[in-house]
C-alpha cells in the first residue's frame, strides 16, 4: 500500500512537471518569437478571440478530464498533452487493456494503460516527423481521394474493432447481467438522439452525463443482487 | 518588421518547436519507463507487457497519418514548423484550422489566406490565440487530474463488491454513447463499425484455431485497415 502510494505519488509529480513544461512551451514559444522579431500583436485583440475560443472549449476540456481520466488513470497526463484522445489514445488505452486482461481503475490498468500511451505517442512524434521530412513527395499520395475518404471512416473503424474487447468477458472474475449496463447507455443515448438530434454536437458532455447515469443504475442493480461480481465455476448459477 | 511568411519559416521557430518536441518526447521517454518497470512489479509477465507494446505499435500507425494528412492542411497557412508543434502537442488539425481562422477574424481579415499576405504581427497573434484557447484542459488536469484518479482508482478497490462492477461502467457508458453518435451519421458509418467488429471476430477466431497467438498483436491494425476500406465499398452500396 505503502508502495503503491510512493509510486502514485511520484507517476502525479513527473506528470505535473510535464503539462506545467508543455504549457510553458505551447505558450513561451509565439511570447519568445514576439521578442524576438518585435511583433507583439494587440493584446485587446488576442484575447477577444482566445476568449471565445475558451468559452467555446472550457466545458468541454472540462468534460473531457473528468470523463476520459478514469479510463486513462495517470496517463491522463500524457494523453492531454499530445492529444488526440478519442481518436488515438483512448482505443490504444482500451485495446492495451483488453491484450492485457486488466480492468480499468486498478493499478494494472494504469502501468499498462501510461505505458502503451506513452509509446503510442512517441511513435506519433516519429511519424509526424518523418511526414515534416517527406512532405513534399508524400502529399499527393496521401492526398489521393481514396486514402483522404477512408481517412474520414477512422472513428467508426477503431471503435467497431474494440467492441469484442470491451463488451466479451473473460478471465476468472465476471460481472453476471452486465450485458444490461452495456446496453442501457446505448438505449438511453440512442432515444436521445432520436429525440434531440442536436445532442450530437454535445459529445463531451454526453459521456460524462452517461458515466453518472451508467453508474446510478450499476449501484441500483448491485443493490437488488442482479448485478455482481462472481467467480466462474463457483457462483456462477446463484 | 518581418513579415507572416518571414517568421512562420524562420530557422528560430524551428529551434524553438523542436526544443519543445523534444521536451514532450522525452517527458513520453519518462513515463514509458516508468511505468514498464511498474507493470513488471506488479506481476504483469514481460510476455503480456511486449504484446501490448506491439499491438501499441501496430495500432498507432494508421491514425499518426492521418495526422500527418492534417498536417499538409495546417501547414498551407500557419507554415510547417508551427503546424507540426501544434499537432505534436494537443491539437488537432479540426481545432487548430478553427482557432487560425477567428484569430484571423478578430484581426479583421475576412481569408486566412489574406493574412499570410500581412505582418509578423498577425503570425504572432494567431500563435498565441491557437495556445491560449486549448490550453484549459491541461490546465484543470493539472490541478484536478491527481485527486480524480486517486479518488476514482480507491473507490474501485476499496467499495468491496460495487468497485469492480463501477470499474467496469466508465467504459460501457463511453461506448456507450460513441456507438449511436457514429451509427447516426448513416449506413456507411454503422457498415463500418459492423465490418470492423466482424473482422476482429474473425481474427479472434483465427487465433483461437490455429493458436497463432502471434496474431493477436496485429488485430486492432488489421481491423483499423480493413474498417477504413471498407468505407470506400459501402459508399458504393448506400
Amino acid at each position: 500500500m505503502q508502495d503503491e502510494k510512493k509510486y502514485n505519488d511520484s507517476i502525479h509529480l513527473i506528470g505535473r512537471i510535464g503539462t506545467i513544461g508543455a504549457i510553458g512551451f505551447m505558450v513561451g514559444i509565439p511570447i519568445a518569437i514576439c521578442v524576438i522579431y518585435n511583433c507583439f500583436p494587440s493584446m485587446s485583440t488576442v484575447m477577444g478571440a482566445a476568449g471565445t475560443l475558451l468559452a467555446m472549449f472550457i466545458p468541454s476540456a472540462i468534460s473531457e478530464v473528468i470523463s476520459y481520466a478514469p479510463i486513462l488513470g495517470s496517463a491522463s497526463y500524457i494523453t492531454f498533452i499530445t492529444g488526440n484522445v478519442m481518436n488515438l489514445k483512448l482505443p490504444v488505452a482500451i485495446s492495451a487493456q483488453s491484450i492485457a486482461g486488466v480492468t480499468s481503475n486498478t493499478p494494472e490498468s494504469d502501468a499498462i494503460s501510461t505505458m502503451a500511451i506513452a509509446l503510442s505517442s512517441l511513435e506519433t512524434l516519429a511519424i509526424i516527423a518523418v511526414g515534416v521530412l517527406l512532405l513534399t513527395p508524400l502529399k499527393p499520395f496521401l492526398s489521393t481521394p481514396a486514402i483522404t475518404t477512408a481517412t474520414g471512416y477512422m472513428v467508426p473503424a477503431l471503435f467497431g474493432g474494440l467492441l469484442l474487447g470491451v463488451y466479451t468477458q473473460s478471465g476468472k472474475k465476471r460481472i453476471k447481467n452486465k450485458w444490461i449496463l452495456a446496453l442501457f447507455p446505448i438505449v438511453v443515448m440512442g432515444i436521445g438522439i432520436l429525440i434531440w438530434p442536436k445532442l450530437t454536437s454535445y459529445q463531451g458532455y454526453c459521456i460524462l452525463g452517461m458515466i453518472v447515469l451508467t453508474l446510478a443504475v450499476a449501484y441500483a442493480l448491485y443493490k437488488a443482487g442482479i448485478v455482481k461480481e462472481y467467480t466462474v465455476g463457483e457462483e456462477e448459477g446463484k | 518588421m518581418k513579415s507572416y511568411a518571414e517568421i512562420a519559416a524562420s530557422p528560430v521557430l524551428m529551434v524553438l518547436v523542436l526544443a519543445g518536441l523534444a521536451f514532450v518526447a522525452g517527458l513520453c521517454v519518462v513515463f514509458y519507463r516508468k511505468t514498464s518497470k511498474r507493470a513488471l512489479e506488479l506481476g504483469i509477465p514481460k510476455e503480456t507487457l511486449d504484446a501490448v507494446k506491439k499491438n501499441t505499435i501496430t495500432l498507432t500507425i494508421v491514425p499518426s497519418i492521418s495526422i500527418v494528412i492534417g498536417l499538409f492542411t495546417l501547414s498551407t497557412v500557419i507554415g510547417t514548423a508551427w503546424a507540426w508543434f501544434r499537432l505534436s502537442v494537443v491539437g488537432a488539425v479540426t481545432y487548430e484550422l478553427i482557432a487560425a481562422q477567428m484569430a484571423t477574424a478578430a484581426l479583421g481579415f475576412e481569408e486566412m489566406t489574406t493574412a499570410m499576405g500581412s505582418d509578423a504581427s498577425t503570425f504572432a497573434a494567431i500563435m498565441l490565440v491557437m495556445s491560449i484557447g486549448i490550453i484549459f484542459g491541461n490546465v484543470f488536469n493539472l490541478f484536478a487530474g491527481k485527486a480524480l484518479v486517486t479518488t476514482i482508482k480507491n473507490a474501485g478497490t476499496k467499495q468491496g463488491g460495487f468497485g469492480p462492477i463501477m470499474n467496469g461502467c466508465f467504459m460501457l457508458a463511453l461506448m456507450g454513447v460513441m456507438l449511436p453518435f457514429q451509427a447516426i451519421k448513416g449506413g456507411v458509418y454503422i457498415a463500418v463499425m459492423l465490418t470492423s467488429l466482424a473482422v476482429a471476430y474473425l481474427m479472434n477466431l483465427l487465433i483461437k484455431k490455429t493458436g497463432a497467438t502471434w496474431l493477436g498483436n496485429f488485430t486492432m491494425a488489421f481491423t483499423l485497415i480493413i474498417g477504413m476500406a471498407s468505407s470506400l465499398f459501402w459508399l458504393k452500396v448506400f
